[in-house]
């Protein structure tokens, strides 16, 4: 009796710390940490050598259209304004795996891959978005302008393309076995070759080219050659923050339809005839089928 | 009790050696056991035998096909099993004399069950859900200008059922270029005649319905996609299910 009167203080403190401790795990634990919380500023990895889309032209000022639409939805979901790191191609999976920033707008294009969960074999991230989407196309100088009408005026020639991206990936297939390819480490790289007449074109996606025949005026893009499945470029961020994701698609659905989008694509790349701006605006539909998902959503019927 | 056997059933054969028995012993016994074998016990053991033997040919007849078309089955059996068990176990007291009524119905309770899971497992089998394997027809990867043949084989005997259950899966045909998955759809146009319906437009993930109107032969169905220019698709899954309503 004296060892059961003794045990039962001990007993009851131990169930009321399970309780609290099940409750704790029940309530107040957030199994999301938000990456707006906090005092620290959000890390968004951005490239900085696409003059356009996303350029670093001192160190740390960027500007572009990636840099104008991560401004624009982190105001619209009321965090404070973000630092930018430049970060490769390659590396923007990886950096937001590895926790070196929170999210990636970088030009990077969805692709199921991508949206897959690591766990499935994918890459484990989440996107919001297309917040634009464009086809591939190609650079050349701008004096060799009129060789070149169709795909078929690149047969033989050597087109420049840079690795970890998804244009890469298209001309190595076996329809484009044609074009021989140099493949280089980012965009920089691939047009100071075009520059110095070491290729012959530079290829990746036309939003892209087209912010580059604007800073390069001895550049430009070959107007009749649009290829490929349409890119859409998608806000990154590593799986596990579903709800900060949802809040950006939220925002990104009312931006894609407000003239601040307009505004934003015409400011960064002024060079863009008006069809291909029209062709990169998003709808909400294809937001809503890309965004926040492990797999895309299926498209609606009728 | 012990029963005396008469006179001309005796049989006297000798042997020798190490196994030597003697017959006429062995039908002298057998006869004893039979004379002293209460039928009692034997009815109060045919509920086992029948749930034991329906288990046995579920064993040996397994149809297939989705687990849940076998939840009768399972729990009829089971009750019937575990009611066989018991009268088994009671043995004649189960079915003392005169009957009991509570014997009597434990008895009928456990041989009903038993032939209610054996029926249910004929119905499965008559007219269960069967699986199928759909073969994909055509080369290369399906986009907005082409089109693939989704074929279901002629179903082997006693597996021909009314109606087929389509699960489809559409995705990119390299995943890791820009994904069509959600800009696309699919029409499937039902190329054997008196399947309806004839033509179906559906998203990329989907099951799909069709009658198959009495068809017991092979049946193909045309599958295109309305997709974005430069999309490129394969069908990632096409399971098929041939059910009855």
């Amino acid at each position: 009796m004296t060892d059961t009167r003794r045990r039962a203080p001990a007993l009851r403190a131990a169930t009321a710390a399970v309780l609290l401790a099940l409750a704790a795990g029940g309530c107040g634990a957030d199994p999301e940490p938000s990456i707006f919380a906090g005092e620290r500023k959000v890390r968004i990895g951005a490239k900085s050598d696409q003059p356009g889309t996303s350029h670093e032209r001192h160190a740390g000022d960027f500007d572009g259209l990636d840099i104008a639409v991560a401004r624009e939805l982190l105001d619209r979901v009321g965090a404070e304004p973000p630092i930018f790191n430049g970060i490769i191609s390659r590396n923007r999976a990886p950096a937001l795996r590895d926790g070196d920033v929170d999210l990636v707008v970088a030009t990077f294009s969805i692709t199921a891959q991508r949206m897959l969960p690591v766990e499935d074999g994918g890459d484990g991230l989440d996107f919001v978005g297309p917040y634009a989407s464009t086809q591939q196309g190609m650079l050349v100088r701008a004096a060799d302008l009129e060789r070149y009408r169709t795909l078929d005026d690149l047969n033989g020639r050597l087109v420049c393309v840079w690795k970890g991206t998804t244009s890469a990936e298209e001309l190595r297939k076996p329809a484009y076995q044609t074009i021989r390819l140099r493949e280089e480490e980012d965009a920089g790289f691939c047009v100071n070759a075009l520059k110095a007449g070491e290729v012959d074109a530079v290829s990746t996606d036309q939003l892209i080219l087209y912010g580059f025949m604007e800073a390069e005026p001895t550049l430009a893009v070959v107007p009749g050659i649009a290829f490929a499945a349409t890119n859409d470029y998608g806000v990154a961020l590593a799986k596990g923050h579903r709800k900060d994701c949802e809040r950006l698609r939220d925002a990104l659905k009312k931006y894609v339809v407000s003239n601040e989008w307009d505004r934003d694509v015409k400011n960064n790349l002024p060079q863009l005839p008006l069809e291909r701006r029209n062709e990169a605006r998003p709808t909400e539909t294809e937001i809503d089928g890309a965004s926040c998902r492990d797999r895309p959503a299926n498209a609606p019927v009728g | 009790m012990e029963g005396e056997p008469g006179p001309d059933r005796t049989v006297e054969i000798n042997s020798s050696g190490n196994n030597a028995f003697n017959v006429g012993q062995v039908h002298r016994s057998t006869f004893t056991f039979l004379k002293n074998v209460d039928p009692r016990s034997v009815v109060a053991r045919l509920p086992l035998l029948v749930a034991v033997g329906t288990a046995g040919y579920a064993v040996l007849s397994w149809p297939g096909g989705p687990q849940s078309q076998y939840l009768w089955f399972y729990a009829a059996l089971a009750a019937g099993f575990a009611l066989s068990v018991r009268c088994a176990v009671a043995g004649p007291t189960a079915v003392s004399h005169p009957w009991s009524t509570a014997g009597l119905l434990l008895l009928a309770s456990a041989l009903v069950l038993s032939l209610l899971g054996l029926a249910g497992l004929e119905s499965v089998r008559r007219g269960g859900e069967v699986p199928v394997e759909i073969a994909v027809r055509g080369a290369g990867p399906l986009t907005a200008s082409t089109t693939q043949t989704l074929v279901l084989p002629a179903p082997a005997a006693g597996k021909a059922r009314d109606r087929l259950r389509l699960a489809l899966t559409i995705s990119d045909d390299d995943p890791t270029s820009p994904t069509c998955v959600h800009k696309t759809t699919a029409t499937l146009t039902a190329l054997t005649p008196g399947v309806a319906p004839g033509v179906q437009r559906v998203p990329a993930q989907s099951v799909v319905e069709f009658d198959l109107g009495g068809r017991r032969g092979e049946v193909a169905i045309e599958i295109s996609v309305q997709t974005r220019p430069n999309c490129a698709m394969r069908v990632a899954k096409a399971d098929g299910t041939l059910f009855n309503d």
